[in-house]
């Protein structure tokens, strides 16, 4: 058991990426989905709150009214009267919407609303990036309506009048109930997101770990050292074997029990079959970065190599297989090639087994396919490694015959 | 007693290229036996048919009276290997290192304990155990690519260029190291292309040449098997033609050269070499200052076989 034991402490003694790849990108996930808030319970409906600041040069009864309300519907945060105090607090997102009141607006604009004029402008600045400020400012030109409606009816109505006249009528709201469509979200599809989000935390784990510790045996000279060596190469390639499979099972079982802890109450009315076989479904894929790292090591990828394989191949079949935006948004070709990445069969497999309500043979039968799937991925890119490593230690670099080791195994 | 290596006409071809050319090598048990040549003359190849690294076209080869097979890991059993190049995991430490491949060799797990322990002690890196390899110098690394080849005690030991980039510090550790292995009992294989390392160090040598043993025998044997018998040097303050026609003219003189300051002579086999020498120069009213009369060296037995100096 020697090798298997070198090879543990090949990637034990890389702590570091465990931390990195598995611990920082898990937590990751837990944030992300937590924050997209996919298949929450939605029992209560809680309308947003803009930040937003008033300047109010004006300081008429209309501008302190229209703060007043605007108030009520998002958070106001005070920013002093300063082209850049107000730039920043714009540009750094402080506030989503910034309205300034010039002096004499109100006056003028009831002014003009009872004469049918045109209405006196005011100046606003939008945050880029959200459509919150121009929420915002859609309700600053529905009370200003109100009050133009409200002088317009009373014409010699005093503006303490016509204001609260306003404010009566913007206090009406819409009755608000959340209703479940049948096939919309559920609680378990936070838990199913976590780990389709995790395709790339166990993508870039798998194959930085199980990369490094293949290169590390697959050096040229460490290779022939071992041919050299009693062990026979079949042995040796067992013990290398056995490492990368528990290396890969610790990547899932901690990665899945991070996303269990976080979201296991979101499972509670899954049958806990249900639970096994999806967890079982992210074992299954986590064969796939196996491979990937074997053929690394295969091919003598160095530690580098296996760090930017991991992570850009993480980030693209996490991508192209709608592990991060769903497959259906995007354009036909995308979804034609993501048909040839394995992540695309793991995150169906993993949405249909979530709501499985029942583990007959029918309702499990297509989860199992979608595994069979990428089992054959993984199996393929095996058999690639195989194929790789058989040329390289034919190659001169591996020091122009190695028919030894063809033999040797 | 039964070789402990016997290789009988061996062949081995890469596409065109010869590397090895009907190569014959046998080594009784006990030797320190040197495969001398310069780089590319078949050494590293020789040891790797040997060891099965390589398969070859012709010949036959036994190890330890057995003939040798990629799977006879009874055979392998036996064996050490000190590679040219540094084979260790950079990831281990030295001590994880030495016992990763005392393992391969060694089950028992209290055994091998003390076997690494030795194998520290013995190249001495007690001050680097928790070392990674990075963190080492050249010549503290080739230490421990001994310790890992040497730590089970192997009855047959292959050192393939051991000191080469090495500090002389290390190599000279390194060769008072490979005598100690073989005084208690290893038969050492060293391959160099160093002539001074296999003088100081071996029983028997062969020089190699293009894939061909081209002589093998003690280090005096080989120099007995050439015309050069000592190369006397004598510092003069001149020697004209004449006086360098008078000493080629010596039966002993094979010939006789001046480059300003030194006069030197390249005798053949005699007894009294330097006294002829001298009187000749005497004759001549030549003046003499210190004079050196050296043996041959195992460059001067390469470039009489083969007309090119070793370290061409």
């Amino acid at each position: 058991m020697q090798a298997f034991k070198a090879a543990l402490r090949i990637v034990m003694n890389h702590p570091v990426y465990l931390l990195v790849y598995v611990g920082f990108l898990s937590l990751m996930g837990v944030f992300i989905t937590s924050s997209v808030n996919v298949g929450g319970d939605g029992t209560e409906y809680t309308a947003s709150k803009a930040p937003f600041a008033v300047i109010d040069r004006d300081g008429s009864p209309l501008s302190e009214s229209l703060t007043a309300f605007l108030s009520r519907q998002g958070e106001k945060v005070e920013v002093i009267d300063d082209p850049f105090a107000m730039q920043d607090a714009v540009a750094t997102g402080q506030v989503r919407y910034l309205l300034v009141v010039p002096e004499g607006y109100g006056d003028d604009f009831v002014e003009a609303a009872r004469a049918e004029d045109a209405e006196p402008v005011l100046e606003s600045a939008f945050s880029y990036g959200t459509m919150a400020g121009t929420l915002v400012d859609e309700q600053v030109n529905q009370y200003l309506g109100l009050v133009r409606a409200a002088a317009a009816l009373e014409p010699d109505a005093p503006a303490a009048s016509v204001l609260a006249r306003a404010d009566e009528a913007a206090a009406a709201s819409a009755e608000v109930e959340t209703v479940h469509a049948a096939n919309g979200a559920a609680p378990a599809d936070q838990f199913a997101f976590y780990l389709q989000w995790g395709t790339y935390t166990m993508t870039a784990a798998v194959v930085v770990c199980v990369g490094l510790l293949m290169s590390a045996f697959n050096r040229t000279d460490l290779y022939r050292r071992n041919l050299i060596s009693p062990m026979s190469s079949l042995r040796l390639g067992m013990q290398k074997a056995a490492a990368s499979l528990l290396v890969t099972a610790l990547v899932w079982a901690i990665s899945s029990g991070i996303g269990l802890a976080a979201f296991g109450s979101s499972l509670a009315d899954v049958p806990l079959a249900a639970v096994a076989l999806t967890l079982a479904c992210a074992f299954v894929f986590a064969l796939v970065p196996l491979t990937i790292g074997f053929l690394l090591g295969q091919l003598g990828a160095s530690e580098m190599m296996a760090n930017a394989v991991g992570n850009i191949l993480g980030m693209v079949m996490s991508f192209l297989g709608g592990a991060w935006i769903s497959i259906e948004l995007m354009g036909p070709e995308i979804q034609a090639l993501s048909r040839f990445i394995p992540t695309s069969w793991y995150t169906d497999a993993v949405s249909k087994s979530v709501h499985l309500t029942d583990m007959t043979f029918a309702s499990v039968a297509p989860v199992l396919g979608d595994m069979g799937i990428v089992l054959l991925f993984a199996a393929a890119l095996f058999a690639v490694a195989l194929v790789a490593g058989r040329v390289r230690m034919r190659s001169s670099e591996a020091g122009g015959n190695a028919a030894a080791s063809m033999t040797a195994a | 007693m039964e070789d402990i290596i016997a290789v009988d006409n061996l062949v081995k071809r890469y596409g065109d290229v010869i590397a090895l050319d009907h190569f014959n090598l046998h080594i009784a048990p006990g030797e320190v036996f040197g495969l001398l040549g310069p780089n590319g003359s078949g050494k590293t190849t020789a040891i790797n048919c040997m060891l099965q690294l390589l398969t070859y076209d012709k010949g036959s080869i036994s190890l330890f009276g057995e003939p040798m097979a990629p799977a006879r890991y009874d055979l392998k059993r036996r064996i050490g290997i000190v590679p040219q190049n540094v084979a260790v995991f950079e990831e281990l430490t030295v001590q994880q290192n030495i016992d990763y491949f005392c393992a391969l060799y060694v089950q028992d797990r209290s055994r091998r304990a003390a076997l690494v322990e030795e194998a520290v002690a013995f190249v001495g890196l007690e001050d680097y155990v928790k070392y990674r390899p990075r963190k080492l110098s050249g010549g503290l690394l080739r230490r421990l690519n001994i310790a890992c080849g040497i730590a089970h005690k192997p009855e047959l030991v292959f050192f393939d260029e051991p000191t080469v980039a090495v500090d002389p510090q290390s190599r000279n550790a390194i060769l008072e190291g490979i005598l100690r292995l073989n005084a208690q009992g290893s038969t050492i294989v060293y391959t160099s292309h160093y002539m001074e390392e296999v003088e100081e160090i071996c029983t028997r040598i062969m020089i190699m040449d293009q894939g061909r043993a081209l002589a093998t025998g003690t280090n005096d044997e080989l120099k007995a098997m050439i015309g050069t018998g000592e190369r006397i040097r004598i510092e003069v303050d001149a020697a004209d033609d004449a006086v360098l026609e008078a000493l080629r003219a010596l039966p002993c003189v094979a010939g006789a050269t001046f480059d300003g300051a030194m006069l030197e002579a390249a005798c053949g086999n005699g007894q009294h070499n330097v006294a002829d020498v001298l009187a000749v120069l005497a004759a001549r009213g030549v003046a003499t200052g210190r004079i050196y009369a050296e043996p041959p060296t195992l460059n001067d037995v390469f470039l009489e076989i083969t007309g090119k100096a070793l370290r061409d």
